[in-house]
């Protein structure tokens, strides 16, 4: 069937449609003819060059903006094309790339260049260089260190082609880091504490300075201590676990971690003491957390901590020793201060019953015949009575004197302590059938007579105390003066003997108690007391104690002598130049008064005067001109040897009688010293004091 | 472009030269006008002349791009579809 005849509104509507074309068309809003062959080759290389336009326009973009340098090469280095940046870094200009005198082989450091051939040469084996760091050598002699990489390309304008970006910036940053984290380190090296930084996440170290190895004890050689490493190989084992814990519970970005711990050194037996503080952190870039800390040997310190515990252990120990001795003491002297009270009236008990028993019924006895005697009227009966009553008094005289001695041995004032001994001995003996066997070392003298007396006391309480505890009937005792000039007294027996630790435990022993009471005095003037003794081996005491001062020392006696008061002192008139005037020195008035009676009866004796202390006799002496003083020792403050001395400066041709109870070779010597004729002891019968005192005139 | 949800009132052939500048003005012109006049109410075919070479010599097509409106009425509209007048009286909304 033949296709319709179009209409003219079909022809009008198909001109409408074709000038719609062409106007469409005309305007180039068509793109391309549908199945025109040529017309698709043209379109797709169209498509091509715009492309490449564009690529070129977009690579002239980026090297004109400089931001990097680029360059081409040929196939031995020549430089074909180079932009600003990179004529910049290699230091030519823009002259000298069009002149050809630049080449790619001698821009770049010499240690950047292959060790044989040239960069094109290598190239063409492996198309690629990466990026790495490289320095250019500018004609100037400057380098421009930058990062460059560079590739073979096949191109007709080139053969290779460079990129670089200047790293100077990058690089002195770099530097100025590197200096500083040089300096950091040289800092914390040249401390006295180790510094380290740890990875905990990674468990890896980052670094640490030199005093870490040198606190640890590490080769320098090896890598820095991580945690693993200090906590299973450095770490004491007594530590690991409570270590191990503190650190789990602080492991928190920002806490802060103290702990003090032993370690173990390789090749090392001893244990240090370190003490390590960190503080925790997040690191940014991976999340992973860190600590950064210091390590300190605190060994020294950890020893003088041990040794002040160990001072201040020993001294609490000693305070705690000291005070119970002391308490122990304490209670000592408390029952010593019960038993001397105890002893003192033991002792009042005694001289009271030899008072009593003895002294008392003499003196009764004495009376009596006084009384007798003046009842009779017959001389010869009356003479015998007489000589009864002169019979009791002396045998009173020689029971006070034994008991005097009993109380103080005179031997003592005779011969010092070595006369003491003798008396001990005597007395030992005599008293308790003991035999003491003295070794004296001579010469002990000079001591001083408080501690003579003192010495003598100790060493009578402690033979006592031999007698009452060795079991044995013979000691020895021995006296030395030493070298640095102490008195040295060893007492040995070879009795029972007793353990002196548990024997001082004895509070309410008597001989504990006498042995603590010779201590203590002993220990008053500077003096001790040692004892060696076990049970069944005898005991060895030994006491030590200053010789002591001997000049212008007052006796006891002298202590006891003190000024009557009221002792007026009597002068008579003289009767005859021929009779022999006597002045009496004494300080008792009943003594004066019976010297006086007795001397009176004397037909060619006077009595001129009696004086009760050395004062009055000088200055009654100096008056009275008697030609005899019978002269007592013990006046008082001034004695007999003061008063006899002065008496004598100013009138020589009196003689003086020392008339004294005492028989001291010390003081007898004395008063002859002093001037004295004749000395008597006061217990001399009354005749043969009145043949002295004619003798001396006589003699005169 | 999403399905209308009931069948669309408008439906359309646009043949292109592949990334051509006047193919891919005319794309977006007759896109715009898909959303801002026909609400979404018609079915557009994209036809690339470079690919299917034979499908535009059947509809005789012989210029890209060009617009084949099928309904409501056939017309063919060639060029870059710049004015939208004219697009919109051929679709019969003016």
């Amino acid at each position: 069937m033949k296709p319709a005849k179009p209409t003219y509104l079909d022809l009008e509507k198909q001109l409408d449609q074709s000038q719609k074309t062409l106007t469409a068309i005309q305007q180039g809003q068509v793109d391309v003819i549908v199945g025109d062959d040529r017309h698709m080759q043209l379109l797709s290389l169209k498509q091509t060059i715009d492309m490449l336009r564009r690529n070129e326009s977009n690579f002239h973009a980026l090297a004109d903006a400089n931001l990097i340098g680029i360059g081409f090469g040929d196939s031995i280095g020549n430089v074909t094309y180079i932009n600003d940046e990179m004529l910049r870094m290699t230091g030519y200009s823009r002259a000298d790339a069009i002149a050809g005198r630049i080449n790619w082989e001698n821009c770049l450091a010499p240690e950047n260049r292959p060790e044989t051939g040239t960069w094109s040469e290598r190239l063409v084996e492996q198309e690629v260089v990466s990026v790495q760091e490289w320095a250019f050598l500018r004609p100037d002699g400057g380098r421009t260190p930058v990062l460059g990489a560079a590739s073979r390309i096949t191109s007709p304008d080139g053969f290779l082609v460079i990129i670089a970006l200047d790293h100077t910036q990058i690089r002195q940053a770099e530097t100025r880091s590197w200096k500083s984290d040089q300096r950091l380190r040289m800092a914390a090296n040249s401390l006295n504490i180790g510094i380290f930084e740890w990875d905990l996440t990674n468990d890896t170290a980052f670094w640490e300075n030199d005093q870490m190895y040198h606190i640890f004890g590490r080769s320098r050689r090896l890598p820095p201590l991580r945690y693993s490493d200090f906590l299973e190989q450095a770490l004491d084992f007594r530590d690991k676990k409570a270590f191990a814990h503190a650190f789990s519970n602080a492991q928190h970005p920002g806490n802060v971690f103290t702990f003090a711990s032993r370690i173990h050194r390789p090749g090392s037996s001893t244990l240090s003491w370190i003490e390590i503080t960190g503080k925790f952190y997040q690191n940014d870039s991976d999340l992973s957390l860190n600590m950064i800390g210091i390590a300190k040997d605190i060994s020294e310190q950890k020893e003088y901590e041990q040794t002040i515990e160990n001072i201040n252990n020993l001294l609490e120990q000693r305070v705690r020793d000291r005070t119970a001795k002391i308490q122990h003491q304490t209670e000592r002297l408390r029952v010593l201060t019960t038993k001397l009270g105890q002893v003192e009236q033991k002792e009042r008990n005694r001289l009271a019953a030899v008072l009593h028993d003895h002294i008392q019924p003499l003196v009764v006895g004495a009376r009596m015949q006084l009384w007798e005697l003046y009842r009779k009227n017959d001389i010869g009966e009356a003479h015998k009575n007489a000589h009864k009553i002169e019979g009791v008094l002396e045998e009173t005289l020689a029971e006070l004197r034994s008991l005097t001695l009993d109380l103080s041995p005179s031997a003592i004032l005779n011969d010092g302590l070595a006369g003491g001994v003798k008396w001990l001995v005597s007395y030992m003996k005599k008293k308790f059938a003991f035999t003491l066997k003295p070794r004296l070392e001579k010469p002990i003298d000079p001591i001083s007579e408080n501690i003579c007396f003192l010495l003598f006391q100790c060493l009578k309480e402690l033979l006592f105390n031999v007698v009452k505890h060795s079991g044995e009937d013979q000691a020895t005792v021995s006296i030395e003066r030493t070298q640095d000039q102490k008195i040295k007294i060893i007492v040995c027996d070879n009795g029972n003997g007793f353990d002196p630790d548990t024997f001082a435990q004895i509070q309410n022993d008597t001989a504990s108690l006498g042995l603590f009471s010779i201590e203590e005095r002993l220990k008053d003037i500077g003096g001790r007391m040692v004892i060696a003794s076990a049970p069944g081996q005898g005991t060895t005491v030994t006491l030590t104690a200053p010789a002591g001062e001997t000049d212008k020392e007052i006796t006891p006696q002298e202590h006891r002598h003190k000024r009557r008061k009221g002792d007026k002192p009597a002068i008579r008139v003289r009767n005859t130049e021929d009779s022999i005037g006597i002045l009496i020195v004494d300080d008792h008035k009943l003594l004066r008064e019976g010297l006086m009676g007795l001397l009176q009866m004397e037909p060619d004796f006077e009595v001129v005067g009696e004086a009760a202390d050395a004062d009055t006799a000088i200055v009654l002496a100096e008056k009275l001109e008697p030609d005899v003083v019978i002269m007592d020792v013990n006046l008082g403050e001034k004695t007999g040897m003061d008063a006899t001395r002065q008496i004598l400066s100013k009138n020589p041709h009196i003689k003086v009688i020392a008339l004294s109870m005492h028989s001291d070779k010390r003081v007898i010597n004395a008063m002859y010293h002093a001037g004295a004729s004749v000395f008597l002891n006061k217990t001399v019968a009354s005749d043969k004091l009145i043949a002295k005192v004619r003798g001396c005139i006589s003699d005169s | 472009m999403a399905l209308p949800a009931v069948f669309p009132e408008y439906s359309m052939r646009l043949f292109v030269a592949g990334r051509e500048r006047n193919s891919v003005m005319a794309h977006n012109n007759i896109t715009k006008i898909c959303h801002t006049h026909l609400k979404d109410n018609c079915t557009l075919e994209i036809i690339d002349v470079f690919e299917n070479h034979t499908a535009a010599m059947e509809e005789n097509i012989l210029l890209a791009p060009t617009l084949v409106i099928d309904t409501p009425n056939r017309e063919i509209i060639i060029g870059n579809l710049q004015d939208e007048l004219q697009i919109l009286t051929a679709l019969g909304i003016r």
